[in-house]
């Protein structure tokens, strides 16, 4: 609750204009993180292609408010919307992988996605993007400062949050666990593997998409770059950092690794090195990451070593 | 015109078949997937350039020096990534080698800049010789004879040495193979060693062929070449060749007829095809755990 | 009409027939051992019923309903659930959410019941926990509830994997070895509790090595060697029976036996 008010505060303490702009793509992440987390970390579904859905949420958002003129608060959900319905998409086909199989096909399926937000230049403009997303606009206030952003990621945030809590302790968040712990006991015990795993990408997806329509309107310029794998990496590095199955982690992990680039500008050639560096640096030295209680990274995504089997 | 493309496609193919060998020996013993490993063919690819501009060796020197540097690495990312997490869960070394590959990546960026680099073009052999009705370039001949040359040399080694032996051993139990005094350490770096070598002449070819070398060569290629693994069954060799070849030919005979711009979604869709049909791929082990 | 009727089950795996024409029937409130030598396809017999492999040939049907084929989770909503051979708890839960999530199928809360935590979902979870506590009494882990399941000693997690199992309501459980890797006073335990639970109504499946429990506390014995049902009666029959006995212990021992 404390950090809620100080969130609230923070930007009449540190009057910085700069500062805040960081802060709310830092809130960007931290729902990106934070969805990642309910497939990667809690249901143990590994996903390389989570820009995929992220890019989707950007680009339908700006493309309702651009080309049918759409209100940004009916353009945000719908974003959302949009990336959840890539997330089934995505879900079902690959519901019986496992491990690096499914890691492989997330991959390339966020690099498909990318490709067509790349090549489809009728409706994306392909690599010169879209310009002139306009800005949110509350009975006849226009979101012109970098002030009413903030309050407004600080919102989706804690509603993102809010959501995650409330869904991991519940009946569904148990089942989410127990698919990841082991899915042919969860079968066993009653619990349809499949719709939940559905279930995780969807709702994963649709936070996911959320965070880009903000994205999309905050900075009024997207592009098919943006949302490349690299941009998956950082944020599975976030994941990895904070610690898989942690909702606190998840958010340490985001504001950590979108907040230190910034202060370290100087060195923003190496910023991916660095985040490289880390994800090794935390395989090594402690796997389950800054929140990660014990072994829970053990189950996601990884069972004992198996020797060429198939993928299921 | 579409005997051009074969050929064209099975060019390209042979590459993705040298590297998706990489893969496939890697997880047959380890069982685990070097996502890094795209990073060594363009380690290799630069090598190759570094010495051939750079130094002004000639080409099969310069790729025979490629490769020792691409198996040096290769045994490099076996130790930093893999040996050091051998009792960690499966997802360790992936995740690893996943940051590993951004790192390669990003810092030959920073060494050769991000532009893509060329050579002198005294090196493509630009001879032309026709083919029924369609031509076979130089260049396009070198590499089919390097890489049969390449998978005839990892054939012998594999079924005519005791060090090929003892990885065939390795690959299809571990724990046998070592208690039979199998040096487990040295057979699992020699293979990534060979897997690296493979790849890295691969790289060399490859950018000797476009005359294109880039940093992110290895990101797209690689996965294009795990995909040719994962088709031929994972810890096949032969099957991995075969995958090779034919995304290399579905790829460019897509491009030409459908559209150049989704030509690299086209290996991503047999990838799924290939895992919603038949996982375990045209010669895969299809091993049911124990339940 | 039995209870659960395995009719002309076969399952081959490409050339190796793993159960053949295998027919047996389960009625209410029977235990029935399934016994054989290593290899003879017990647990096979309980991966196709429940749904990890699918049947090559043959029917299931579960109170003359036909389950045959059904996917796992439905065969386990019908009323079937099996425990393991190796034990298969959910590791990183504590041991109350194993066995409540053993409630999943028997409840319905969804989504929305999840964000807003009205009323009957409240509810709802009230009602798992308190059964899942009554199931964790009964196999006497109510003291361990908050502890992390991997943490439990083998034994306890055996118990805990049944009461996971009977939080799932079933009809019937299939026992996988339950008594596998325990002393004889676990044993001993053990078949007191699958005599407490059959007399409650429970019937059971039970495949077990150790000859005094399955002699001792099945009320039918069916055995299999190499895939077949080569045997099917009364413990005390089959315990005279030459035929199983030589598939135990190869030709020439009949004479040996008692």
């Amino acid at each position: 609750m404390a950090v809620i008010i100080l969130a609230a505060l923070l930007p009449l303490i540190i009057n910085d204009d700069y500062f805040l702009r960081v802060i709310t793509i830092a809130g960007v992440f931290t729902i990106l993180t934070l969805s990642l987390n309910l497939v990667t970390g809690f249901t143990g579904q590994f996903c390389l292609g989570w820009a995929a859905f992220y890019g989707i949420g950007a680009y339908t958002s700006a493309l309702l408010a651009m080309k049918l003129g759409l209100s940004f608060w009916l353009t945000l959900p719908l974003g959302g919307l949009m990336a959840a319905l890539f997330g089934i998409l995505l879900g079902i086909p690959t519901m019986r992988l496992k491990d690096i199989y499914l890691a492989i096909t997330t991959l390339g399926f966020g690099e498909i996605i990318r490709l067509i937000m790349l090549n489809w230049t009728d409706l994306t403009r392909g690599s010169m993007g879209l310009p002139g997303i306009p800005s949110p606009q509350l009975f006849g206030y226009e979101f012109s400062t970098n002030l009413p952003y903030y309050y407004l990621i600080l919102i989706l945030v804690l509603i993102t949050v809010f959501t995650m809590y409330r869904l991991i302790d519940s009946r569904i968040g148990r089942a989410l666990i127990a698919i990841r712990e082991d899915d042919l006991a969860a079968k066993t015990v009653g619990i349809d593997i499949t719709a939940y795993k559905v279930m995780a990408f969807a709702i994963g997806a649709f936070f996911a998409g959320i965070a880009g329509s903000f994205y999309a309107h905050y900075t009024s310029f997207i592009d098919p770059h943006t949302f490349s794998f690299m941009e998956s990496i950082s944020i599975l590095a976030m994941v990895v950092l904070g610690g898989m199955g942690s909702i606190t982690g998840s958010i340490i992990g985001a504001v950590i690794l979108s907040v230190i680039p910034e202060m370290l500008r100087g060195l923003s050639e190496y910023r991916m090195i660095i985040f490289g560096l880390i994800m090794m640096a935390v395989m090594i030295i402690r796997p389950q990451g800054i929140m990660g209680k014990g072994r829970e990274f053990a189950k996601s995504a990884g069972k004992s070593r198996r020797r060429g089997g198939g993928p299921t | 015109m579409l005997l051009q493309q074969i050929i064209n496609g099975l060019t390209q193919g042979s590459i993705y078949a040298l590297v998706a060998i990489g893969f496939a020996l890697i997880f047959g013993v380890l069982g685990l997937v070097n996502f890094a490993h795209g990073e060594v063919y363009m380690v290799g690819a630069f090598l190759g350039f570094i010495l051939i501009a750079v130094f002004h060796l000639s080409f099969f020197p310069a790729l025979i020096l490629a490769m020792a540097g691409a198996a040096i690495l290769g045994i490099a990312v076996e130790l930093v990534a893999f040996r050091t997490l051998r009792r960690a869960p499966d997802v360790a070394p992936m995740v690893c080698t996943l940051g590993l590959s951004v790192v390669l990546q990003n810092v030959v960026m920073l060494v050769m800049g991000s532009d893509t680099k060329s050579l002198p073009t005294d090196f493509s052999k630009v001879d032309l010789i026709p083919v029924f009705n369609a031509q076979v370039s130089g260049s396009q001949l070198l590499i089919f004879g390097v890489s049969i040359a390449l998978m005839l040399l990892l054939q012998f080694i594999l079924y005519r040495s005791r060090m090929g032996k003892a990885i065939r051993a390795t690959a299809q139990n571990k724990d046998a193979a070592s208690l039979m005094g199998i040096n487990i350490n040295r057979v699992i770096s020699t293979t990534f060693a060979l897997g690296s070598a493979l790849g890295g002449a691969a790289g060399v070819l490859i950018g000797m062929y476009y005359n294109a070398f880039y940093p992110m060569m290895g990101f797209i290629a690689g996965l294009k070449a795990f995909t040719a693994t994962v088709f031929g069954g994972l810890t096949s060799v032969p099957g991995a060749v075969l995958g090779g070849l034919i995304i290399g030919v579905a790829e460019n005979l897509g491009a030409a007829y459908i559209s150049s711009g989704y030509r690299d979604m086209i290996a991503f869709f047999i990838l799924i095809l290939v895992l919603l049909i038949k996982p375990s791929g045209l010669f895969g082990r299809d091993q049911q755990g124990k339940v | 009409m039995s209870l659960l009727e395995v009719e002309n089950l076969t399952k081959r795996f490409g050339g190796l027939t793993a159960i053949g024409k295998l027919d047996f029937t389960v009625e209410e409130k029977q235990i029935v051992g399934l016994i054989g030598p290593n290899g003879a396809g017990k647990t096979t017999v309980f991966n196709v019923i429940t749904g990890v492999y699918p049947r090559t040939e043959g029917q299931v049907r579960l109170q003359g309903e036909d389950i045959t084929g059904y996917s796992s989770h439905l065969v386990t909503r019908k009323g079937i659930t099996r425990t393991f051979q190796n034990i298969r708890l959910f590791g990183q839960m504590t041991v109350l959410d194993n066995v409540r999530i053993g409630r999943h199928c028997r409840t319905g809360a969804g989504l929305l019941g999840a964000l807003l935590r009205d009323a009957a979902t409240r509810r709802e979870e009230a009602a798992i926990t308190e059964q899942a506590m009554e199931l964790l009494t009964m196999v006497g882990l109510a003291a361990k509830s908050g502890e992390k399941a991997s943490n439990l000693s083998y034994g306890e997690q055996r118990r805990l994997e049944i009461s996971r199992a009977l939080a799932t309501d079933p009809k019937i459980l299939f026992l996988d070895e339950p008594a596998a890797g325990m002393n004889p006073q676990e044993s001993r335990q053990l078949m007191e509790l699958i005599a407490r639970l059959n007399k409650d109504g429970l019937a059971i499946l039970l495949i077990e090595h150790d000859m005094k429990v399955v002699m001792g506390i099945s009320h039918k014995v069916v055995v299999l060697d190499h895939g077949s049902k080569i045997a099917e009666g009364l413990p005390k029959e089959i315990q005279a029976n030459p035929q199983v006995i030589e598939a135990y212990l190869g030709r020439g021992a009949e004479t040996c036996s008692k």
